[in-house]
C-alpha cells in the first residue's frame, strides 16, 4: 500500500508496519513489487517473515536508507568481490546483529527472502566469524549441528585434507 | 528450533564464501552437508575468486602462487626439494631440465616469488595453516571451473610451476604442465623466466638510455621511448612475452610494488599499449597507480600535464594520494598541471591537509620548504595553521602537534620565522621546546640550538619554565645544558627589573621539588641571583 511515500508491510503473524517507501526499497524484492503494482492501498503481505523480525529488518533499512542503492543484477559481481574483500563489519552492524542464534538465523533468512543483500552479507560474515578459528566439533556444538559423518568417513575426509601436511 | 542446516543452499554458500582458507577443513569435517559444499568444485571456484583476486581472469594465477608461497613464506624464501618425490617422470627431473640443476633451485624460487611480488603479506603460521586446507580445495576440477569461467594462465607461471614441483599436488601439477604444453606448445619454455626477461628488457633499455645521454649530464632522467628501442628486437620479444605469453606482474602490495611500480613506468614510457595489453590479461592497474603516478610526477621529463593525460587516458586515477605527493614536491609545473586537472576547490583542500599533516604528530620532521611552498601558493589562513599547530587534546601536556615528531624543530623554527617571537604560536612552541629539552637527551641534537634562537629573538624563560629546569636537574647528563640555560637566563634576568627576578625567587619558594634537586638548582642560579638572596631562599625552604 503506498499513501504519500509510505508503505505498509504485513507480517507472518498479521502485524503490520508502516514505513517509508524509500526504507522498504532497500529490498530489491519490495522494490520490484512496488514498481509492478504502483500506487495501491493494499498491506503487502510478508508470508515468510514474523512480526519480531520484520521489525528487527526495518531498523536495519531505516539505518541504512540512506546508502549507495542495491547494484543493478549485472553489476552484481563486481559489486560484492569488492565487498567481499572488505570484511570489516561497522560499529553500528556489530550492534544490531549481535543476538541469539536463532534470530540469527531469522534475520539472514528473512534477508535472503526479501533480497537485501547487505543485510544478507552482514548475517553471512557473523556466522563466518562465529566458525572461524574453531574445530568441527565446536562448530556443531555451537549450532547444533548433527554430526552425520560415520567414524569411518570422518577418519576418511581427515586423511584427505593431509596432503600438504605431508608435503 | 530453526537450525543452521535447514538454511538453503545459497544462504549457506554465501557463509561459506566468507571464511577464512584455514577454516575449510574444519568446515568440511561438519556433516555431510558442508562437506558437499566444500568440495564442489564450483563453489571453491567462487571462495577463490572472491579470497584470491578481483578478476576472474586471474583466479588461477593466485592460487597457483599461493600454493607455491606455502613453505617459501614460512621458511624465509626456501624450497625444500623432497628427497622422494611423489610424482613419477619417464626420466629423472634433472634430466628432463638439465639446465635447471636442484642446487640452484632455491635461489630461483626465492627470485621469482620474491620479484613477482607474491610473497603475500600474512602471517607465515595463518599461511601455512590455511594452505594446509586450501591445497585441498584447489583441485584440478576446481581448476577446470575457473578455466571455464575466463580465467587465464600465463606463460610464466608454467615455468614457476616447474621450479616449485614439490609444491603443487602432485595430479594439479601434471594437469598444469599438460595445460601448459596444450596452450603454449613448445614455446611454452619451461626452463625460461618472462618475469626476469621483462626486467631484463626495460631496464636494460633504461641503461642503455642512460649511457646515451651520459654526455649531457643534466639529462638522467630523461624518457626511453626512443625510435631505436621501438624497433629492437627486445622490445618485439616484449611485446610477445606480454601479448601472447599474458604477462603480467602479479603484484600484492608489500616492498615489491614500488620495483614494479618503476617497471610499469619505464615500460609506459617504452610503449603505452602495452600497458593496455596487461590490463586485458587481468591486471588490476588500481594496485600500482598511485606508486606509478608517483614516478611520473618525480622522474617524468617533460611537461606533467601532458604525460600524467596520457596515463589518464590509459585507465590510471589521480588520486588524493597521488596529488599530496604532487604538491609536496615543490614544483609550479607541477601544481599548474594539477591545477588543469582537478578543481581548485578540491586543490585547496590537499594544500590545506599537507599542512595539517606536516605540522602534525606523526610526521618524522616537518619540511619548511613545503610549508612555505604551500603557503605561497595557496590561501592558507592563520586559523588553519593555528589548528595544525595548536589543535592538541585537552589531555596532552604539550602544547603542539609536531611535539612527537622525532625531530620537530624545523616545525618550531618555522613558527619563529613567520609569526615572530610575541604570537602565541611562538610562545607555545618555545614551551613546548623545553618541554622536549627537558623529556631527554635524546632529542637534543637538533633542539639544543633552539633556545638560543628564541632569546636572541626577543622570547623570555617564564617562571612558569621552571618545573622543565627542575625535571633536567634530575639527571646529570643533562648538566652542560642546563649549564648553558641558566647562562642564558642569567643573562636574562640581569637585564630584567627586579620585580622579575623576584618572580623566580617565589616560584623556587612554591616548588615541590627534593631538597638535593632544590640545591642543584639553587648552586647553578647563583650566578642569576645573587648569593645572599639564594641563601635565604635556601634557608626559608629548608624550614
Amino acid at each position: 500500500m503506498v499513501v504519500s511515500s509510505k508503505v505498509i508491510l504485513s507480517s507472518s503473524d498479521a502485524q503490520s508496519f508502516t514505513v517509508e517507501k524509500k526504507v522498504a526499497e532497500r529490498s530489491i524484492l519490495l522494490k520490484n513489487m512496488l514498481e509492478d503494482i504502483g500506487d495501491s492501498e493494499e498491506p503487502i503481505p510478508l508470508p515468510n517473515v514474523s512480526g519480531k523480525v520484520l521489525k528487527k529488518v526495518i531498523e536495519y533499512c531505516e539505518h541504512h536508507k540512506d546508502d549507495d542503492p542495491a547494484p543493478a543484477e549485472e553489476e552484481r559481481e563486481v559489486f560484492d568481490n569488492a565487498r567481499s574483500r572488505n570484511d570489516e563489519i561497522s560499529e553500528w552492524d556489530g550492534t544490531f546483529i549481535t543476538c541469539e542464534n536463532e534470530e540469527l538465523f531469522e534475520i539472514i533468512l528473512a534477508a535472503n527472502y526479501l533480497d537485501i543483500k547487505p543485510l544478507l552479507d552482514l548475517g553471512c560474515k557473523t556466522v563466518a566469524n562465529m566458525i572461524r578459528g574453531k574445530n568441527a566439533e565446536q562448530i556443531r556444538e555451537l549450532f547444533n549441528i548433527e554430526n552425520d559423518f560415520t567414524p569411518e568417513e570422518e577418519e576418511q575426509i581427515r586423511r584427505e585434507n593431509e596432503w600438504a601436511v605431508d608435503a | 528450533m530453526l537450525t543452521f542446516t535447514q538454511f538453503p543452499v545459497e544462504i549457506l554458500l554465501e557463509i561459506f564464501f566468507q571464511l577464512d582458507c584455514n577454516d575449510l577443513n574444519a568446515f568440511s569435517l561438519t556433516c555431510i552437508k558442508f562437506l558437499k559444499i566444500s568440495r564442489d568444485p564450483h563453489s571453491v571456484a567462487n571462495l577463490i575468486i572472491k579470497k584470491f583476486s578481483n578478476s576472474t581472469k586471474l583466479s588461477v594465477c593466485k592460487s597457483v602462487l599461493y600454493l607455491l608461497n606455502r613453505n617459501t613464506a614460512s621458511k624465509s624464501l626456501q624450497v625444500v626439494v623432497p628427497t622422494n618425490p611423489r610424482i613419477t617422470y619417464s626420466r629423472p627431473f634433472h634430466e628432463e631440465y638439465p639446465q635447471q640443476p636442484f642446487r640452484n633451485r632455491r635461489i630461483y624460487a626465492g627470485r621469482n616469488t620474491e620479484l613477482l611480488g607474491a610473497s603475500v603479506p600474512i602471517v607465515a603460521n595463518e599461511l601455512n595453516n590455511g594452505i594446509k586446507s586450501f591445497a585441498k580445495a584447489f583441485t584440478v576440477k576446481v581448476c577446470v571451473v575457473l578455466l571455464r569461467r575466463g580465467a587465464i594462465i600465463p606463460r610464466f607461471l608454467f615455468q614457476l610451476i616447474i621450479k616449485d614441483v614439490s609444491l603443487i599436488p602432485p595430479d594439479l601439477f601434471s594437469f598444469l604442465v599438460g595445460l601448459g604444453l596444450q596452450l603454449y606448445g613448445c614455446n611454452v619454455e619451461f626452463h625460461s623466466d618472462d618475469h626476469a626477461s621483462v626486467t631484463k628488457i626495460v631496464m636494460d633499455a633504461v641503461l642503455a638510455h642512460w649511457v646515451r645521454d651520459a654526455n649531457n649530464a643534466n639529462n638522467y632522467t630523461a624518457i626511453i621511448g626512443n625510435p631505436v628501442a621501438k624497433a629492437s628486437p627486445e622490445l618485439a620479444l616484449l611485446r610477445k612475452i606480454i601479448k601472447e605469453y599474458k604477462y603480467m606482474p602479479l603484484n600484492v602490495g608489500g616492498r615489491n610494488n614500488n620495483n614494479i611500480s618503476y617497471l610499469l613506468f619505464k615500460l609506459a614510457n617504452m610503449e603505452m599499449q602495452l600497458i593496455d595489453e596487461m590490463k586485458s590479461n587481468g591486471f588490476d592497474l588500481s594496485t600500482v597507480n598511485d606508486d606509478v603516478l608517483k614516478w611520473v610526477l618525480r622522474r617524468q621529463t617533460g611537461s606533467p600535464l601532458e604525460s600524467l593525460q596520457t596515463f589518464l587516458r590509459h585507465g590510471f586515477e589521480l588520486t588524493p594520494d597521488v596529488i599530496i605527493h604532487g604538491l609536496q614536491l615543490g614544483r609550479s609545473d607541477i601544481l599548474e598541471a594539477l591545477r588543469a586537472l582537478i578543481c581548485q576547490k578540491d586543490l585547496q583542500n590537499h594544500a590545506e591537509e599537507i599542512v595539517l599533516d606536516l605540522l602534525g604528530p606523526k610526521k618524522v620532521y616537518t619540511t619548511d620548504g613545503i610549508l612555505d611552498y604551500i603557503r605561497s601558493s595557496f590561501n592558507i589562513s592563520d586559523n588553519l595553521v593555528g589548528e595544525a599547530l595548536l589543535g592538541v587534546s585537552k589531555d596532552s601536556a604539550y602544547q603542539t602537534r609536531p611535539f612527537p615528531q622525532e625531530h620537530p624543530a624545523t616545525a618550531w623554527k618555522w613558527t619563529l620565522r613567520h609569526y615572530g617571537p610575541s604570537h602565541p604560536f611562538t610562545l607555545a612552541s618555545f614551551d613546548d621546546i623545553l618541554m622536549k629539552l627537558a623529556a631527554g637527551p635524546a632529542s637534543h641534537c637538533c633542539l639544543r640550538s633552539l633556545p638560543d634562537q628564541f632569546l636572541s629573538a626577543g622570547l623570555k624563560f617564564q617562571p612558569k619554565h621552571l618545573k622543565y629546569f627542575v625535571q633536567m636537574a634530575v639527571s646529570s647528563e643533562m648538566d652542560s645544558l642546563l649549564d648553558h640555560l641558566f647562562d642564558l637566563l642569567r643573562l636574562q634576568l640581569t637585564a630584567t627589573h627586579y620585580s622579575e627576578r623576584k618572580k623566580w625567587n617565589q616560584s623556587l619558594l612554591e616548588a615541590d621539588v627534593d631538597q638535593g634537586i632544590l640545591n642543584k638548582i639553587l648552586g647553578k642560579m647563583d650566578t642569576a641571583l645573587s648569593n645572599r638572596r639564594s641563601k635565604r631562599l635556601k634557608k626559608s625552604h629548608d624550614y
